[in-house]
Order: C-alpha cells, then sequence, then structure tokens
C-alpha cells in the first residue's frame, strides 16, 4: 500500500472515529431525563459518607442547604476508573481479567499521548528521540499495555463463553469485539518486539499525519497495526464499548444525580413533557392505546365510570 | 438483674415480634419508632443492647447509629444492626459490608437482615451481653 494511500486512509478512519464519537456523546447527553429515585450515598454529599449517611434521611431534605464535596467524588471515581472498584466488589471473577484489560488500554492511551506528543515535537524540530522518556518510554508503555490487553481478552473470551450465566448475558458483538482489540494488541506486540525503534517509527508516522507526509522508511508491521489500531477507532464509537463515555452519565445523570424536582424548574418541566408522551407500551397491565399518555394511565382507576368523569 | 434491650423500629410487627422474642429468652424490652426517640430513650434508660432497624421516618437507622458511636458515654453499648436493606442483586449483607467500611463509624457487634434468623439472633445477644 502506497504512503498516500495509508494517508488517506488513516485521515478517513479518523474522521469517522471523531464524527461518530461526537454524535454518540451527544446522543447520551441529550437522552431524556431518568426516573427519579431517591439513591444514597451519593460521594459528593459533604459529610455524610463517613458514617454512611445521606441528606435524605432529612425531612423534607430538599428544603435545606446541601453542601458538595467534589474532593470525595473525584477519589471515589479515581478509584472507579483506576482499579474497577464496583466490578471488584460485585462480580470478583470477571475482574481478574477485565482489569489488566481495562489497564493495558490506560497504557495504551498514554502510549498514544506520547506518540501524539513526540509527533508534534518531531514537526516543530525538536530531537525527541533522544528523550529517555519517549524512547524508551514510549515501547514500554506500549508493551506492557498490548500484554495486559492481549491477556485481559483472551480471558474475558474464554470467561464468557465458559460461564453459563456470563454467556447467557453476552452478546455476540462483544466476543467480536475481544476478537477484534485482540488482533490490534497481538499485532502491537509483534511491532514492539520485532521493529527497532519503535518510539521513532511511531512518532514518524503522527507526525506524518501532522504534516501530510508520511515517512517512507516506516516499517509494515508498524504501519499496519497502526492502521488496525485505527480501525479499531472507527469501530468504537458504533459498538457497547463507548460504555466508557456511557459511564459518565450512568453516574452524574442518574447514580448521582441528587437535583429535586421543584415546581417550575426546568427538571419539572423536562417531566412533564415526558409524562405527556402517548404509550405505546404493548404490556397488556399498561392498556396503552398509542394515544393515552403516561399521565391518563397513572390515574386510570381502571372503572369506567371515574374515568369518563 | 434482666438485662435491657431497646428494640428500634418503626414497624410494630417487628417491634411485637422481636419483644416477644427477646422476653421469651429472658430480657427486659423498651422500644423506639425512630432515630430522634431511640436517642432519647439510650440517654434515659441505658439499655444494655439495642437491636437496630435502619429505614425509619424523621431519624434514619443509620444517622442514629452514628450519633451513637460518636459520643463518648454511648459509644460501647452493643448494637445488632436488622435490617431488610439490601444491595445490588438483593444481596443481604450489603448494608454491613458497606456501615463497616465507614471512616467514622466501626462495624456493628452483629448484624440481622430481615427476616430473622431467631435462634441465630437469640444466640447473638446472649452472646453479646454475656461478654
Amino acid at each position: 500500500m502506497s504512503a498516500s494511500t495509508v494517508l488517506l486512509l488513516s485521515y478517513f478512519l479518523l474522521a469517522i472515529f471523531v464524527l461518530a464519537f461526537v454524535i454518540r456523546t451527544l446522543k447520551l447527553a441529550r437522552l431524556p431525563v431518568h426516573l427519579r429515585w431517591e439513591l444514597s450515598p451519593v460521594p459528593h454529599e459533604k459529610g455524610k459518607g463517613e458514617y454512611g449517611g445521606s441528606y435524605l434521611e432529612e425531612v423534607d431534605w430538599w428544603t435545606k442547604p446541601r453542601e458538595k464535596d467534589l474532593v470525595s467524588e473525584a477519589i471515589y471515581m479515581f478509584k472507579e476508573i483506576l482499579f474497577l472498584k464496583a466490578l471488584f466488589e460485585h462480580n470478583r471473577k470477571l475482574w481478574w481479567f477485565s482489569y489488566p484489560f481495562h489497564f493495558g488500554l490506560y497504557l495504551l492511551t498514554a502510549a498514544a499521548g506520547l506518540m501524539v506528543l513526540g509527533g508534534v515535537a518531531s514537526v516543530a524540530g525538536m530531537t525527541v528521540g533522544e528523550w529517555a522518556l519517549v524512547d524508551r518510554g514510549l515501547p514500554l508503555l506500549a508493551g506492557v499495555g498490548y500484554g495486559l490487553g492481549a491477556i485481559g481478552a483472551v480471558g474475558l473470551f474464554f470467561l464468557r463463553w465458559t460461564d453459563d450465566g456470563m454467556r447467557n448475558s453476552t452478546a455476540p458483538a462483544t466476543f467480536i469485539n475481544l476478537l477484534v482489540l485482540l488482533a490490534m494488541f497481538v499485532t502491537g506486540l509483534w511491532a514492539v518486539f520485532s521493529v527497532s525503534g519503535f518510539a521513532g517509527h511511531t512518532m514518524g508516522f503522527a507526525g506524518g499525519l501532522l504534516t501530510a507526509s508520511l515517512p517512507p522508511q516506516i516499517p509494515g508491521i508498524v504501519s499496519a497495526h497502526l492502521l488496525f489500531a485505527l480501525i479499531f477507532l472507527a469501530y468504537l464509537p458504533f459498538t457497547q464499548m463507548m460504555h466508557f463515555v456511557a459511564k459518565y452519565f450512568t453516574y452524574h445523570e442518574v447514580r448521582w444525580d441528587d437535583e429535586p424536582v421543584t415546581a417550575g424548574s426546568k427538571l419539572d418541566r423536562e417531566l412533564k413533557k415526558l409524562l405527556n408522551q402517548p404509550v405505546t407500551w404493548a404490556a397488556p397491565h399498561i392498556r396503552a392505546d398509542g394515544k393515552k399518555t403516561w399521565v391518563d394511565i397513572a390515574t386510570d382507576t381502571g372503572r369506567p365510570e371515574e374515568s369518563a368523569k | 438483674m434482666k438485662k435491657k434491650i431497646l428494640i428500634v423500629d418503626d414497624e410494630p410487627d417487628i417491634v411485637s415480634y422481636l419483644e416477644m422474642v427477646l422476653q421469651d429468652s429472658g430480657f427486659e424490652t423498651m422500644t423506639a419508632g425512630n432515630g430522634n426517640e431511640a436517642m432519647e430513650a439510650v440517654k434515659r434508660e441505658r439499655p444494655d443492647l439495642v437491636t437496630l432497624d435502619i429505614t425509619m421516618p424523621e431519624a434514619s437507622g443509620t444517622r442514629f447509629y452514628k450519633e451513637l458511636r460518636t459520643d463518648p458515654d454511648l459509644s460501647t453499648i452493643p448494637v445488632i444492626i436488622v435490617t431488610a436493606v439490601t444491595g445490588l442483586g438483593g444481596d443481604k449483607y450489603a448494608y454491613e459490608k458497606f456501615i463497616s467500611n465507614r471512616r467514622l463509624v466501626p462495624a456493628p457487634e452483629a448484624f440481622f437482615p430481615k427476616p430473622i434468623d431467631r435462634e441465630a439472633f437469640v444466640e447473638a445477644v446472649k452472646g453479646l451481653l454475656a461478654a
């Protein structure tokens, strides 16, 4: 494949990724307001988490001042993101493979960051190849990341395949995703171990993308792997792997959204709008006909004489 | 002299049941319907043990537990948490794990999910009051 084809293909894949990622994220952010439920404790409740309390304990809690503790929330998020704490507590069997898998991806993200940084610095005329952080750090981060990712992907594939409970709740696409990622990890490992000057070549690729001119001496396996990584990036926004973005909304907009519904507020208006939507749910006990709204259904006593009033 | 046990719960049926179980086992009982009443009773009566529900009106069991445990005069009174609060997937012991990991309060002396195992509950009460 010629350098110009690789370049065009790379831009095309990156454009798909950026566009699809933004659209999918906006869609997630604009989902209808969730069911209001009082879940506690919420990590940002100041002074409450230390003893397991919540301001939801207070009588008429929505009328009282609520102080936020963002440090406490950040600590919770840090533990969740870095260690997958909830998975460790609730599904230890899955955590043993999910953790190396995700940590491998974090290391690869850091390696990609270094690659782009190095590419930018090279384009700016700096001799980045002499920086130990980049020259040694990039292959080290990438090698460990690919290795951990591969171990995790293989383990997750077999665990989900052999465990009856997990197999029943695993979509076929999840198995495909794991295989795609495994292929990326393996080609990455191959590139790191078989090519001398891995850091220089990958940074050359990144710099080439910035200047629209790929260096001619990039080894085939490095180009192939980076292209494969870009294909994966373009595929990512169309899969359930977008859960890393969705998780932000799951926590901040659902689990931890403790904004009370006060009369006339934006939340109140949004909820009223939803309640006035016609219901098409087919479950017989709902008795929806496509015309009745949620309000009609919720206030329907089932007695014709009362409903008619 | 009979040992005094304070039963804290807002469900009258649960209160009656625990009263019967504990009185049949030779203990004196008193009751409170929420965390505020419980704190008043503890200060007034100084019970030897408290059985504590979590979800209650006015002041929850969680808040009462914090107030009890952070009061130097009352913090040594043993507490058995008796609750129907569950965690993810209906985990009956999730609240015990949760409250036992708090920085400000120690783990309770015992924990029983509702409905309680009567024999194990009485054993736990006797064990704590014999210590």
